[in-house]
């Protein structure tokens, strides 16, 4: 809950204003002034074309018209091979409540099905409900409200089936699997049984890929996300099967943590010998290992991962940028915001030009006044606008200086 | 069609600042090829802001951009109050935001293209946290139909005025206070299960401490 007084709608429109106040310092208007000069540049060029637009619609008129000719000629002569292929269609099995493309389960009923004209199956478990939002020849958009379902996609060549949850969606072109979204609680699962998917939303910007066993779990409102290895389906004979790793053929630690493969790599870590790894493993596999630790919460991992790293790199990028997220784990999940302030401030000496100079500095600020009181962070208030006045602790370390 | 008149050529950059909003809509509807580079110049900034701010992090914004200021060189003699320049260039944003929005809505149920894979035109220096709160917001804005969104984004994030956000929004003032009464609630609703939205509201928010005390 939070410290904002929301009592009345003055007071909600005060934190929805105070929300909007970050986005506004987030998204600017500013661009280069290389950036800028190609934007004008290309609006010149526009404008220059302008009175060609209206040729080039008539010319574009006449080629449409010329290839719908064609199409109607190739109709009549060769059996219609360039007419589109018609969409999917779908039965709803009883007890599914269907309004058009608007499918429900009672949760007093038992599961429930659709069946779609390509053979793929969805199953709506008892409450689950979600929408058929577009049917098309290679597949189907579907969108899942709330509830618990299983799809399996027949794998054809070309297939393109997506299903979206809330902020996460999923894409595949053959897979079965079972998934689940709870808006109230935030909570989205994916239970891969075989095929491949892949998984894009808040903690999967850029596209989780989920291979068969695996199952991803994300709580927004704990702000994790996490992956982990199920039994997968004895394989059978549809093509959807992802082909399995063979002995040797291993992705990197990094690919891994990319992949969004943390618990594997600290399983593999931990097979290894947590001691034998933070002392042999070559710095590309430190960071990984410290990374894919602090996603999936093992913090004395990370923290050992990460003195590994400015022990034996310790001339490296690395080594500097570890002693700043030493800091945010001291500071976030450890509590200890004194060695958090040490931390910090050891990265400030190292890198005081750094990419997480104004971050470290103004978590800084926010610890020393924790620790010490207002007073004692006055300074340090000071020095945050004397570096960075447009920082994002900017308006904090104004206050704290304009305090008494 | 009516013919178009003759066409702006973007020359060299006029010192445009000491003019005020009419003379320049005025001239930019008289075809005088020294407005619209001097409009670009004074509002491409503003526009891209405005458009960033309509779409998203995640989002560029370039093509966008161009297709607001090229509308207004087509429709600029639709101009009746030249004093008004402003929010009718920010009208024309909110109507191709709001087209793309639609059209990037059923893209993203078609094909998927979504926003995280896109360039994040983050502000220099920003707080990672802060980072992901924006997006969280962005997020929750996603489920919200594009006039709700739009009114919302004018109003808590551009900071406009509600009648600014009705002229930009080309409706009338009572329909605005509706629509942000009801986005409003429904925004705060969904915010407040949103941890790191409400960790970032109060780490940012140290007046607010003060309130409850």
């Amino acid at each position: 809950m939070t410290r904002w007084p929301t009592s009345s709608p003055e007071d909600r429109d005060d934190a929805l204003d105070a929300l909007g106040r970050m986005a506004r310092m987030h998204l600017t208007g500013d661009v280069s002034p290389q950036e800028e000069a190609e934007a004008r540049r290309r609006l010149r060029a526009h404008l220059a074309r302008e009175p060609l637009a209206e040729r080039a619609r008539r010319k574009a008129k006449l080629w449409i018209g010329a290839a719908a000719m064609a199409a109607v000629v190739a109709a009549i002569f060769v059996g219609r091979p360039l007419l589109p292929r018609p969409a999917l269609t779908f039965d709803v099995d009883v007890p599914v409540v269907s309004q058009r493309d608007y499918l429900l389960v009672p949760s007093t009923a038992p599961s429930g099905h659709v069946t779609f004209s390509d053979g793929s199956k969805l199953t709506l478990s008892p409450g689950a409900r979600g929408r058929i939002v577009a049917l098309h020849a290679d597949g189907a958009a579907i969108g899942l409200e709330d509830g618990r379902v299983n799809l399996e996609v027949a794998h054809r060549a070309g297939a393109r089936w997506s299903v979206a949850a809330g902020p996460f969606a999923i894409v595949m072109t053959g897979a079965v699997f079972d998934m689940r979204w709870s808006g109230a609680d935030e909570l989205f699962e994916v239970d891969l049984r075989s095929g491949s998917l892949t998984i894009r939303g808040p903690l999967a910007a850029s596209g989780i890929e989920l291979a068969a066993g695996q199952k991803l779990v994300a709580d927004l409102r704990a702000g994790q996300l996490r992956i982990e290895r199920v039994a997968p389906e004895a394989p059978d004979d549809t093509s959807a099967m992802t082909a399995p790793t063979m002995p040797g053929e291993s992705a990197s630690w990094m690919q891994r943590v990319a992949a969004g493969d943390f618990r594997g790599v600290l399983a593999d870590a931990d097979q290894r010998g947590l001691d034998n790894t933070l002392i042999q493993s070559t710095l590309a596999d430190l960071v990984a290992l410290a990374d894919a630790a602090r996603y999936a919460g093992r913090v004395d991992v990370a923290h050992r991962a990460l003195l590994a790293q400015r022990d034996r790199f310790a001339r490296s990028s690395a080594a500097r940028t570890a002693a700043f997220l030493l800091g945010r784990l001291a500071d976030t999940s450890e509590s200890q915001p004194a060695a958090a302030i040490a931390w910090y401030d050891r990265y400030l000496a190292e890198t005081p030009g750094g990419e997480f100079a104004s971050e470290a500095l103004g978590r800084k600020l926010v610890a020393v006044q924790r620790v010490s009181g207002a007073a004692s962070a006055r300074p340090v208030a000071q020095e945050y606008l004397r570096r960075f006045p447009q920082g994002p602790y900017a308006t904090k370390a104004r206050e704290l200086t304009l305090s008494p | 069609m009516a013919a178009p008149g003759p066409r702006p050529v973007l020359v060299a950059r006029q010192e445009a600042t000491a003019i005020d909003d009419a003379t320049l809509a005025r001239s930019a509807m008289a075809c005088d090829p020294g407005a619209h580079p001097a409009i670009w110049d004074r509002y491409n900034s503003p526009v891209r802001r405005v458009l960033r701010r309509a779409m998203g992090p995640g989002n560029d914004v370039e093509d966008e951009v161009q297709e607001v200021f090229l509308r207004f060189y087509r429709n600029s003699a639709l101009l009746r109050n030249p004093a008004a320049l402003r929010s009718f260039l920010f009208g024309i944003a909110m109507r191709v935001a709001a087209s793309e929005l639609r059209s990037r809505r059923i893209r993203g149920w078609l094909r998927l293209t979504p926003d995280g894979a896109l360039v994040d035109h983050a502000a220099p220096h920003a707080d990672p946290d802060a980072r992901e709160a924006v997006k969280r917001l962005y997020a929750i804005l996603d489920r919200l139909e594009t006039k709700s969104r739009l009114a919302f984004v004018l109003h808590h994030v551009e900071g406009l005025e509600l009648l600014e956000v009705a002229s930009a929004l080309g409706v009338s003032l009572a329909t605005v206070k509706r629509r942000l009464s009801r986005v409003s609630a429904r925004v705060w609703a969904m915010a407040q299960g949103d941890r790191v939205l409400i960790d970032c509201l109060d780490a940012s928010g140290p007046a607010s401490v003060e309130k409850v005390q």
